[in-house]
This record gives C-alpha cells, structure tokens and sequence, in this order.
C-alpha cells in the first residue's frame, strides 16, 4: 500500500491503513490485557460488595460493609499496611544507594566489571522461591553449624524468628536479589551520558563528587525515575519471599498486605473482605506511585 | 505406492473402529476424578487403584494428592467447574462449605459399615454429607528413650508434673519442648486443648463463645495456656520460633528434646527421620487435675462425592473398597498408618496411634478445631506467638483474642 503512487490514494484510506497497521500489533495484547487483567479487576469490584466466601453458591450483597470494617475496625490490615511502608522506606532506600553506587564502580568496560556486574546480576535471574528456601537453609542450619565452629554470636541470632531481625532479615534479603537488576538499568543510564560533557567538566576542574551530583545524576534521572518506581512498587507487593521464608510471623510481625489478603481469601474463607481489601491497596499504589514518579518526572532534564 | 499407503491406513481405522465396538459390548466405561491432600503411602495408593481398576475393568480412577495448598486447589477447581467426583474436605466448618455440593449419605447402607463415632463428626444440619476418611489423635508426643534416660517413669498430668519434669530433663541437660512455633497451627492446636473447659461437647463451648454468653476469660483452664507457654519457652530449645513442624519432629525423632506437640499422623515422618525412635503419646496437661490432662480425637478428614457427578454410585462403591475392604484397610492401616473408622478391630503399625488408644475415654476430648471460626487458628497462633516472643502480656493476648474472635 505505502508504495502506490501519491493521488491515487484518498486520505481516507491512508488512515484507515495507517489505523489497521496499528490494531494488528495492539488488538490482541489489549484484547488479552482486557481478559486477563480488566475483566477480573471488575469482577473483583463486584465481590468486594458482597458477602461470598470463595465456595458457596448463594452470594448475597453487603453494601458497604467491608469497606467500613476496613477503616474502623480492621487493626491487623493497617499493621501490614504500616509493615509495607516501613519496608518500602529501608527497601527503595538502601537499593537504589546500593545499585547506584556499583553502577559508579562497574559502569565502564572492562574483564573484572563485566564479570562483577554478571556476579551482581546472578541472584535477580533466581526464582524467588528457590532463594528464599536456600536462604532460609542458611539462616537456620547454615548458622547454626558455623555457631558451632566459630562460637560468633552474630551466628546464633534467630534472623526469622524474633519480629525485629525478622524484618532486617527481609530487607537484606530483597535487597540481595534485586540489586543487579537496578545496578544494569543506572549503568544504561550512565553509559548513555555523552563523554564530551564529562570531558569538559574535567577541564573545567570539577570534582569527580562535584561531576556526579551535577551532571550526571541530572542526565540520569530517566533510570531514576525508572528504578524508584519499580523498587516501590516491588516493596509495596511484597509476597513470595514471605510465603517460604516468615509467613507473616513471628506475631504477625512480617505480615504484608498482599500476605494478609491472600490469607483473608484463601485461609479464612473471607473472600468478600479479601477483595475490597485489595481494592483499598490498590488506589494506595496507585495513589503512592503517580505522587512518586510526579516527583521525579519533575527533576528530568534534556541536555 | 501412495494407494497402499491409502489401504494401510483404512484397514487400520477399521480395525480401531472394530476395536471400539469390542469394549462398547461390556459395562460403558467411566472416569471417576478423585482428589485428596494424602502425603503419605502414596506407592501404595496407586497400586490399591490399579487393583480395583482390575476388578472393576469398566472404571478407571484418575487421582490427585495434592498435600500443599489442598484448600486453596479445591477452591480453584469448583469455581472452574471442575470438582472432582470424590474429594476431601477437613471435618466441621471446612465440610459445611462444602456441604451444599456434596452427595447426601443419609440413609446410604455405607453407613452402616463405620464405626457410629466417626459418622457423628459428618453431619451438617442434621444430614450425613460425607464418608470419615480415618480417626486421627492429637496432643503432645514424647520421646520414651528420653524419658526413661532422665529417670522420669511416669508421664506428668497435672501442669505441676509437667513443671517437675522440664526440671528433671533440665538437669540432665536435655531440652524439654521442641515446639514448631514457626507454624502457626502448632501454636494454635497446643493452645486449644486449654480452650475445652470439663469434658463436654466442644460444638457447645464454640456456640457460647461465639454467642458472647462465655467468654476467653470465663473458661475453666485457659488461663493455664500461658503457664504452657512459660513452661516451653524457659526449658524449650532455642529458637523455637523459627522451627517448623518438619524440624520439630525431627528434634524429637533424634532425641534433641523430650516433648513436641503434634498428633498421630506424624508416624511416617518419624519412622523416616530415626526408624529406632521409641514415640509415645502424652495427653496434654491442662491444669492441677490430672483429669484434666487429655489427648483430643476426631475424624479431621471425610471424603465427600460430587453431588452433580454422573458417577456418584460408582464413586461411593470405590470408596467402600478403599476404606472397608481388606486390600483397602491394609493399605490404611499398613501405608498410610493410620486408624481406620471401619467397624472391626486393628492392630496398628502406627506405634504412636496404637500407644494413644490407651487414653481413649476420660483421657480423650473431641478436637475444638473442627467447629472454631475459620480464622481462629491465625489469630490464636499469631497472638501465642507474641506472648513467646515477649511482645504482649497475657492480659493484652487474652483481650485481642475476646475481640477478635467472633469478627
């Protein structure tokens, strides 16, 4: 069609090739999107109006009464709500420093950065599960042994069974795993700042500290943006490393909100109340997220 | 060529024409689906359905155990439209979900061949709505090696004994308790003996909890649960909290501590952790009565048929010969190790069962955790287990239990 001489085309049908070039690379991703994602996103809406358990065939409407529960009566949601928050600070914090730092490090070519950045990078390709259960191998057995033959109290610590090491416990963990995916996307971004800049800098007599915090953290705020976004997020949906590793113990003291709606669906038979609870956390996310790229968007800069 | 190709091929659609009209002259063949959360036995479970897919040539059984996330599984497959014809639900508020979907037993003859007690833990609204899979006992389990090596040479059953008896392990620098209170239901199982004030019906205890007419505070021994707990976190192993029920059964397997809580089922992980392992079962000390020490029984599991199955007889005529026939009760009682509710009388492989049928009558209450709000068990193992870790006093678990149990 783009090779028919001009003229003997109507606009028309220039855009209606334009528009079905388009629907045969979207249609079908938004048709699954819609099926796979939309249509249980309303369903979910309808149930959390209503009072089912997950089993029972007679479902009857309940008005706002889960909702209600949530805000006024429902302390163990806004503990897990509260563990989130409290994770996301240390999580998005510490690896977003972290990841940052080693991109500094490991950001040009070079036989030993591209074997630390592989070595970085090794735990992010991991399953979840198979980490967490190594994991909690080494901090129970693991430990236990090396106690024995070093007699170091650092060993003897119960890292997942006392509520305050359990927490820490989870955040290194996290942080273990994802540090090379987010160390990848800061070093794409740094590789992408243009060198005659730098050069000039250098020339100019700025510090190598100077020469970072102004230019180059400026010219990367797109990986900023990115990384903070997902490592919220991530922290925000916290779940398969609390099913092996703590399920949500000792003393609820690890209970994430996903963690606590799973149970309220599947472990309490509260389906109903499980749903408008993920509804609730859902605008959260939302709501967290758009205020936090909002914040960093602001801060991007072009050269 | 292409023409002989052309004849082999309709010979061979005619012969499996003929082929299909050959087994169309005997009984119409059938699949029965069948689904459980079975762990243990498992070889022998596929070999007990080869035998009675022989017998039977016109059925064919396709089973599933699936021992993790069973629950959550069963959820999945109703509400796909894809119940299996026999399935099993956990006795009590679990079956009465299910109950709506399940065949009713009634006045099925089946019946008549269980014992009268395992029947009694199947109805819902008055109506038998499923088969018991097998009785099951519940309290603590001790390591009789280790007792006899301390020099203890009775069980203790009164809280004093129990208190007595950590000091004597103590002192031979033995651990007393190797509790899973990394598990949630191990804390809250243990928590619940406390929970049946004398020996009566536990279905009426949770009826006036639930009714606000009793509280936590009102009954006889629940106070004493926090003693439990001191007791097992002053002569208990280190970081119990971060064992679970696989860890804590091994611990008292080897020997490593004296006393565990856990229930009959265990058998087979036991034998596999130290096949020597001398276990005996230790009804719970519930206060200064040593009539108030008890083990709970119940039957935790019952198989219930798939109401709208096209195959609901033939699924009862399976089950008939997997929990009453002798190929079946000797796969029960020999593989799976366990008690069956078949009327007759057993000797059991499982030594651990087989010790606790002792205590069976005064020293034996029905489980509370059959007939408790579905969510009691988070609540009553995440409260215990911030008393153990020191993060609430017993006045605050004892409030947040009253408050949260009938939400």
């Amino acid at each position: 069609m783009k090779s028919a001489a001009p003229g003997s085309n109507p606009k028309w049908k220039k855009k209606l090739a334009w528009g079905l070039d388009y629907a045969v690379f979207t249609v079908p991703a938004l048709l699954l999107v819609i099926y796979t994602t939309l249509l249980p996103f309303l369903m979910n809406v309808v149930y959390s109006f209503t009072d089912w358990d997950g089993i029972k065939s007679q479902v009857s409407f309940v008005g706002w009464e889960h909702f209600a529960r949530i805000f006024t009566r429902d302390a163990k949601f806004w503990g897990s709500v509260g563990f989130n928050l409290r994770f996301a600070l240390f999580y998005v914090v510490v690896v977003n420093v972290l990841a940052l730092l080693l991109a500094t490090a490991l950001y040009r070519r070079g036989r030993l950065s591209t074997l630390a950045r592989s070595l970085f990078f090794v735990p992010y390709v991991i399953s979840i599960v198979a980490i967490s259960l190594t994991w909690r191998f080494i901090l129970t057995s693991g430990f236990a042994t090396l106690y024995q033959s070093t007699g170091w109290l650092f060993f003897n610590q119960s890292w997942l069974g006392s509520p305050g090491l359990a927490f820490y416990t989870l955040v290194f963990l996290s942080v273990w795993q994802n540090v090379g995916f987010y160390m990848m996307i800061y070093i794409a971004g740094l590789m992408g700042v243009p060198a005659d800049v730098m050069e000039a800098a250098d020339i100019d007599g700025a510090s190598s500290l100077r020469a970072f915090l102004t230019i180059k953290l400026p010219l990367i705020m797109p990986s900023v943006t990115v990384c903070l976004f997902t490592s919220t997020l991530f922290a925000l949906k916290l779940f398969d490393i609390i099913l092996v590793l703590t399920k949500g113990g000792p003393a609820n003291a690890t209970m994430s909100v996903t963690f606590n709606i799973y149970k309220e669906a599947f472990g309490n038979y509260h389906y109903g109340l499980a749903t408008a609870k993920s509804l609730v956390f859902f605008l959260f996310c939302t709501f967290i997220t758009v205020l936090q790229t909002g914040l960093t968007k602001r801060r991007e800069v072009e050269l | 060529m292409k023409k002989s190709i052309a004849l082999i091929l309709s010979l061979v659609m005619m012969a499996s024409l003929l082929g299909g009209l050959a087994v169309a002259e005997g009984a119409e063949p059938i699949t029965i689906t069948y689904m459980d959360a079975n762990a243990y036995g498992l070889e022998g479970f596929q070999e007990l359905i080869a035998k009675y897919e022989a017998l039977n040539p016109h059925v064919k059984i396709e089973a599933q155990n699936i021992s993790n996330e069973y629950e959550q599984s069963l959820a999945s497959k109703l509400n796909s439209g894809q119940l299996p014809d026999i399935f099993t639900c956990l006795t009590g508020t679990n079956a009465a979900r299910y109950a709506e979907y399940g065949y009713d037993f009634t006045d099925h003859p089946i019946l008549s061949k269980f014992e009268e007690s395992a029947i009694a833990t199947s109805y819902v609204d008055g109506r038998v709505m499923g088969i018991p899979v097998a009785f099951e006992t519940m309290g603590m389990l001790y390591n009789k090696d280790v007792f006899a090596k301390a020099g203890l040479e009775q069980i203790p059953q009164t809280l004093d004994e129990l208190e007595a008896a950590c000091q004597t392990l103590k002192e031979q620098g033995i651990p007393a308790f190797a509790l899973g209170a990394a598990d949630l239901w191990e804390v809250a199982y243990l928590a619940s003996h406390f929970i049946i004030p004398e020996n009566e019906d536990p279905q009426v205890t949770m009826a006036q909890l639930a009714s606000g007419e009793r509280t936590f505070r009102d009954l006889k021994n629940f106070q004493n649960v926090f003693r439990m707990f001191d007791l097992i976190k002053e002569y208990g192993m280190d970081k119990q909290l971060e064992m679970d029920w696989e860890i804590s059964e091994n611990n008292l397997a080897n020997g490593n501590a004296a006393i565990i809580q856990m229930g009959d089922w265990c058998y087979n992980v036991i034998v596999g952790f130290n096949p020597e392992a001398k276990i005996g079962m230790l009804p719970v000390p519930t206060g200064d009565d040593p009539a108030d020490s008890f083990l709970m029984n119940n039957v935790s599991w019952q198989y219930l048929v798939n109401k709208d199955s096209a195959h609901a007889e033939e699924a009862i005529r399976f089950l008939e010969f997997l929990l009453t026939s002798q190929d079946g009760l000797a796969w029960m009682i020999n593989d799976y190790g366990v008690t069956p509710c078949a009327k007759g009388d057993f000797q059991l492989v499982n030594t651990i069962a087989q010790d606790g049928r002792q205590y069976i009558g005064p020293h034996t209450r029905r489980m509370v955790n059959s007939f408790w709000p579905t969510h009691a068990m988070d609540l009553l193992g995440a409260e215990f287990q911030a008393y153990l870790v020191g993060s609430k006093t017993a006045d605050q678990v004892l409030d947040t239990i009253q408050a949260e149990w009938n939400q």
